[in-house]
């Protein structure tokens, strides 16, 4: 391609589609009478393909809840009848969003996640502790007593626990976050976002020493925790009873 | 006319979730660091939420976001460069990609391409974006950018001589 401005000028409007019909048809005239011309169109016309396809849109990502929820408009996607699809596994998020400052909960909790019923061994729906256990992130657990419970996310915590931040709405339809570590075969609740909702049953689960009620980023600095587990892990850790192998 | 009411509130704000995707496409043009792109992103719908009365109904969404977008940026840059920060342009257009594995550099087209237009100056990446990638005529680009559309012309077709040298080697010229 020769520095030529006009001729480049040119060939941008063309595949801007910036020119008139006329100029157009002029422009396919010449093509076809200088092959360099058609050549270095075809080239172009090829990069901007190839940027096309390098930049393509992540809507998933944009659409995400956790990025929703960080824009400030997960109200608008749950209440929007033109985004109906399930919310992404919070693990699933690219590691820039390895800020603990930003969650998913809300909009998750908003009703768009599936409810997920849990088979246990006596039938019935789960207690908060069988939730944790076996619920991906992203799917939202019915419990016994009538609230819901909903695995954000799952990380390892500096002691080599694993642990999972969720989205707790109890039956009168108050809702808090918190963060439970797997302990001992059981599961330990380290923080707890909103004190004014009612803790499960400590039957369920434990209660940290001192750390129940300290607000997820505290519970976040003191666990040490590292980056949220990629969806497929979690799923074999999962399966695998929590033992990580 | 302008947005005021609540229902003309929650509209805009449905409104702004169609727009996202690009919206946060086009930060990453600006910034060309995903985290930094987010920060911006994340500025914009803030701005433009709290400046809804200021949207003229029926006008482009999209085109009064990315002015919020740019004017934002210009003042992150303009403190970026005060701090004497530079964005390193290997390090450009990090993060894409779902799996949020970095490519290496050259080792694919895709890859080229997003060094080329991270290597691009400013003002011609985010015209790029706005024509190439959105689709937007040059009339809408230069109302975006509020610019001439002799300068979209040819920063245009600047653009695409760098994107080609870049992708093709200097032999392609």
């Amino acid at each position: 391609m020769t520095g030529n401005t006009e001729r480049e000028m040119r060939i941008a409007a063309y595949l801007d589609g910036a020119m008139s019909d006329t100029e157009c048809e002029q422009f396919e005239a010449e093509m076809e009478a200088d092959a360099s011309l058609a050549e270095d169109v075809a080239r172009l016309s090829e990069n901007d393909a190839l940027l096309r396809e390098a930049m393509s849109l992540d809507t998933d990502g944009a659409l995400d809840p956790a990025f929703l929820e960080r824009m400030g408009l997960a109200d608008a996607k749950a209440g929007s009848p033109h985004h109906p699809a399930p919310p992404a596994p919070a693990n699933d998020n690219p590691p820039f969003w390895n800020r603990w400052g930003v969650r998913a909960g809300a909009a998750i909790a908003a009703g768009l996640a599936l409810v997920m019923t849990l088979t246990l061994p006596g039938g019935g729906a789960p207690v908060m502790g069988d939730a944790l256990e076996a619920t991906p992130s992203g799917q939202m657990a019915a419990l016994d007593n009538g609230a819901t419970l909903t695995p954000i996310l799952t990380f390892e915590a500096g002691d080599g626990r694993f642990c999972r931040e969720f989205e707790y709405r109890a039956s009168n339809a108050s809702s808090s976050s918190g963060i439970a570590c797997r302990s001992s075969g059981g599961w330990v609740i380290e923080g707890w976002s909103d004190d004014a909702v009612e803790m499960p049953d400590s039957s369920e689960v434990a209660l940290a020493s001192g750390g129940a009620s300290e607000n997820l980023d505290a519970a976040y600095a003191r666990l040490d925790a590292g980056d949220p587990l990629p969806i497929d892990r979690e799923r074999e850790i999962i399966v695998s009873g929590w033992s990580g192998k | 006319m302008t947005e005021t009411g609540e229902t003309g509130q929650g509209d805009l704000r449905r409104q702004m979730i169609e727009v996202l995707p690009r919206l946060r496409r086009f930060c990453l043009a600006l910034a060309r660091r995903q985290d930094v792109a987010d920060d911006i992103c994340q500025a914009t719908v803030e701005r433009a939420l709290a400046r809804a009365d200021q949207f003229v109904s029926g006008s482009r969404l999209d085109s009064w976001m990315y002015k919020i977008a740019q004017n934002i940026w210009i003042d992150e840059n303009r403190k970026l460069r005060t701090r004497g920060h530079e964005v390193d342009v290997i390090e450009a257009f990090d993060m894409i990609g779902s799996d949020g594995v970095r490519e290496v550099e050259g080792r694919s087209d895709l890859a080229r391409a997003r060094s080329a237009l991270a290597a691009l100056p400013e003002d011609q990446r985010t015209l790029i974006t706005l024509v190439v990638l959105d689709g937007m005529s040059y009339k809408e680009a230069s109302e975006t950018l509020d610019i001439p559309i002799g300068t979209v012309m040819s920063r245009i077709s600047r653009a695409r001589r760098s994107i080609d040298r870049h992708v093709h080697g200097e032999d392609s010229q």
